[in-house]
């Protein structure tokens, strides 16, 4: 749903009653211009009456939702109808008007300079939060208001040719059309046949005149332009409060107020002329104003009929249609507060079911299609639930099988299955909250993945067999032959270690304590210094305390190259630690070493 | 007088006895003595050798002791390497043994006197060996 019909179904109530009898005044000056119009209420035998039409064009003025619309057209009435006659009162007027705005300008000019200023007790701007940004916007306004006075002013002292300022009225009533002012718009063919006699189109004086009113229009927007940019820097200490006002940062032509000047409404229609049928006169143009304030009575008569049977759907999509085509209509704008909260409704509930469809929200998907369907019946809420109900199954069936594979090891497997489910039904409780499981395994897993490739790297033997039901699993799972060969080379370590410590113990407890001790200290040169070795040589050192010098005796003279010494002292050993594997094999060596010399 | 005469007689025959006794034992030790050739040889300091204090080389011992062991054959030239444990100390030591043409060769369990020599290697060989 675009923004603006957004905003305006969002209209408070207050509004839509002032837009009633706005829309209500147009009618009735309508009526006594034409009294055949679309709107007609008092039949064709009603005579037309001029002066009461302008009167209620004057009283259209005073209405915000006019938009200087109806004073610009008095204007063109005006300025049609003196033809060579002074315009000097209405100048007079006009200079008046714009005296008292500058006054007012300058007033909240130097409001705004006070509020803008820093609070020396508190920090803050004398005006409190968002004072200043309202007299900006306020002085901005009274700006545009001054600008299309002062259009208005040059309209009657520059242009005096009668021909260019019916070509001026002519390029105003088309602008009204392309705006989708078509009340307006018939109001001023109204006027115009009233006052000339020729009601045709010259397509080369209107381009003429079109050229030239862009022209100024253009020089008067550069003025707008440097006027803005002096108050935005007149106000620099409250940056932030400029950029908030919806009137900054946007030129008259970007407003509504911009398109009802003569400058904004041309440069509109060259914007919006493309999409008009070509005319040849007020007749041809009256004919499609009434053909589209036909057409858009009839959408107004079918939305009602939506809205009482309860179709929100085709009422929204008509709603769209009319403000599309019909911007500025009574059709549109007098919908009641109830209808256009109802379309709101109904818009909302289905952006919010597209957006669960979106994000596979299966559990809104499912209460907003419900709500849905209780609001429109045109709605087919079947096929929705059942897409609720399939998807979260097949969700949660592979987040448990990721959870197997997980337990069983197979992680990469457990991560593909994973994703799946979350692409299937990424917002399932149970989905998301088996695969936070598998997820806080996964992790779990990966740190001690990480943890024991540290621990091979650092060859920690004993914390990798304390932890080996850990271990294993991960060992298997993640692949890697290296890994695998140097986690075994580890557990083997281990266990070597410990089926030394129970040697030394049993030997100890034979009295063999040479043995013992000898045990706990002829190992790998990787677990020497383990901490339970040191501590049974210390325990065993007391016991054997002759045998230990021998044996390190031994070692320093093999270290030294005297072999035969070296051998003599392992010989003496061995006759303290009979059948030594270890002492057997030195004394092999030293032998073969020696006796080949 | 006479029965002082044969008294003397007497003393200097037990007296001349004891002498010959004396002087043919002292005799009989001197003869063994020089047949032992072993004994005269100092015995072999294992415990400086085994602390690696310095040896003289060309110093010469004397070993008694058990053929413990035959630690390793050279079959270039037949040098033996055997362990010999002390009858002194129980301790065990190295020796290599060349044999000799009129040695009985070495048999695990023999008990043998031993005349060695520790050369600048450290190596205990054995000169000359002899059952015990």
């Amino acid at each position: 749903m675009p923004n603006d019909l957004n905003a305006f179904l969002n209209s408070p109530p207050t509004d839509i009653g002032r837009v009633t009898a706005y829309y209500s005044q147009l009618m009735a000056t309508l009526n006594n211009l034409n009294p055949t119009n679309p709107y007609a209420t008092t039949g064709p035998t009603k005579a037309q009456d001029i002066g009461a039409a302008e009167q209620g064009l004057r009283s259209l003025t005073v209405f915000g939702e006019d938009e200087m619309i109806s004073r610009i057209l008095l204007n063109h009435i005006q300025a049609v109808r003196g033809e060579h006659r002074s315009d000097k009162g209405r100048i007079g007027q006009i200079d008046r008007e714009i005296a008292a705005r500058e006054v007012e300008i300058r007033r909240k000019e130097w409001n705004l300079e006070n509020e803008a200023s820093p609070n020396l007790l508190n920090g803050e701007l004398l005006g409190g939060k968002g004072g200043a940004a309202q007299t900006l916007a306020e002085i901005l306004s009274l700006k545009e208001r001054l600008r299309a006075l002062v259009q208005e002013r040059a309209l009657l002292t520059t242009v005096r040719n009668p021909l260019r300022r019916r070509a001026q009225f002519q390029l105003f009533i088309l602008e009204l059309t392309s705006q989708q002012r078509y009340i307006h718009a018939l109001i001023a063919c109204g006027f115009y046949r009233y006052l000339s006699s020729d009601t045709t189109f010259d397509p080369q004086q209107l381009e003429e005149e079109r050229n030239s009113l862009e022209a100024e229009n253009r020089e008067q927007n550069l003025d707008y332009q440097a006027s803005l940019k002096e108050i935005q820097s007149s106000t620099s200490v409250i940056p932030n409060a400029v950029n908030a006002s919806p009137l900054l940062g946007a030129t008259p032509s970007d407003t509504g107020a911009g398109g009802s000047g003569p400058s904004g409404a041309t440069s509109a229609a060259s914007a919006q002329g493309d999409s008009l049928p070509r005319f040849n006169s007020i007749t041809g143009l009256e004919t499609f104003l009434t053909t589209k304030i036909m057409d858009s009575r009839r959408k107004r008569q079918s939305f009602d009929g939506m809205i009482s049977g309860k179709r929100y759907g085709l009422a929204q999509a008509l709603l769209i249609d009319l403000h599309s085509t019909a911007r500025h209509q009574p059709e549109l704008h007098t919908i009641p507060l109830e209808a256009r909260h109802d379309v709101l409704n109904y818009g909302n509930k289905v952006r919010q079911l597209s957006e669960a469809l979106s994000s596979l929200d299966y559990e809104s998907i499912k209460a907003l299609s419900a709500e849905a369907g209780e609001i429109d019946s045109m709605i087919g809420t079947v096929p929705l639930k059942a897409f609720a109900e399939k998807y979260p199954v097949q969700g949660r069936i592979w987040a448990r099988q990721a959870e197997l594979l997980s337990r069983s090891g197979k992680f990469r497997e457990a991560e593909e299955m994973m994703k799946a489910a979350l692409q299937v039904a990424p917002l399932d409780k149970e989905v998301q909250a088996t695969l936070k499981n598998v997820q806080d395994d996964l992790l779990e897993k990966r740190e001690a993945l990480e943890k024991l490739k540290k621990i091979v790297k650092d060859g920690d033997y004993r914390e990798a067999f304390d932890r080996a039901d850990e271990f294993l699993p991960l060992v298997e799972s993640d692949g890697d032959p290296d890994l695998e060969k140097d986690f075994d080379s580890l557990m083997n370590r281990e266990k070597d270690v410990q089926a030394s410590l129970e040697k030394s113990k049993a030997l100890e407890h034979r009295g063999e304590h040479a043995a013992a001790w000898l045990e706990v200290t002829e190992v790998h040169e990787t677990v020497e210094d383990d901490s339970r070795f040191v501590s049974r040589r210390t325990e065993l050192s007391a016991r054997s305390a002759d045998f230990a010098k021998g044996y390190y005796s031994a070692k320093d003279f093999e270290e030294e190259g005297k072999d035969v010494i070296a051998l003599a002292w392992y010989l003496n050993l061995l006759n303290e630690v009979p059948g030594s594997d270890v002492l057997n094999t030195r004394i092999e060596d030293l032998s073969r070493r020696v006796g080949r010399k | 007088m006479a029965r002082n005469t044969g008294g003397a007689k007497g003393w200097a025959v037990v007296s001349t006895v004891v002498a010959a006794v004396s002087i043919g034992a002292l005799g009989i030790l001197l003869f063994q003595t020089k047949l032992d050739r072993y004994a005269r040889l100092s015995e072999f300091p294992v415990e400086s050798y085994l602390e690696g204090r310095g040896m003289w080389s060309g110093d010469f011992f004397r070993i008694v002791g058990k053929v413990e062991n035959i630690l390793h054959l050279n079959e270039e030239d037949g040098v033996l390497l055997v362990s010999v444990e002390m009858e002194e100390t129980g301790r065990i030591l190295p020796i290599l043994v060349t044999p000799k043409e009129n040695q009985a060769p070495l048999s695990r369990n023999q008990q043998l006197k031993m005349e060695v020599a520790v050369d600048q290697k450290d190596r205990i060989n054995c000169l000359r060996y002899d059952k015990k």
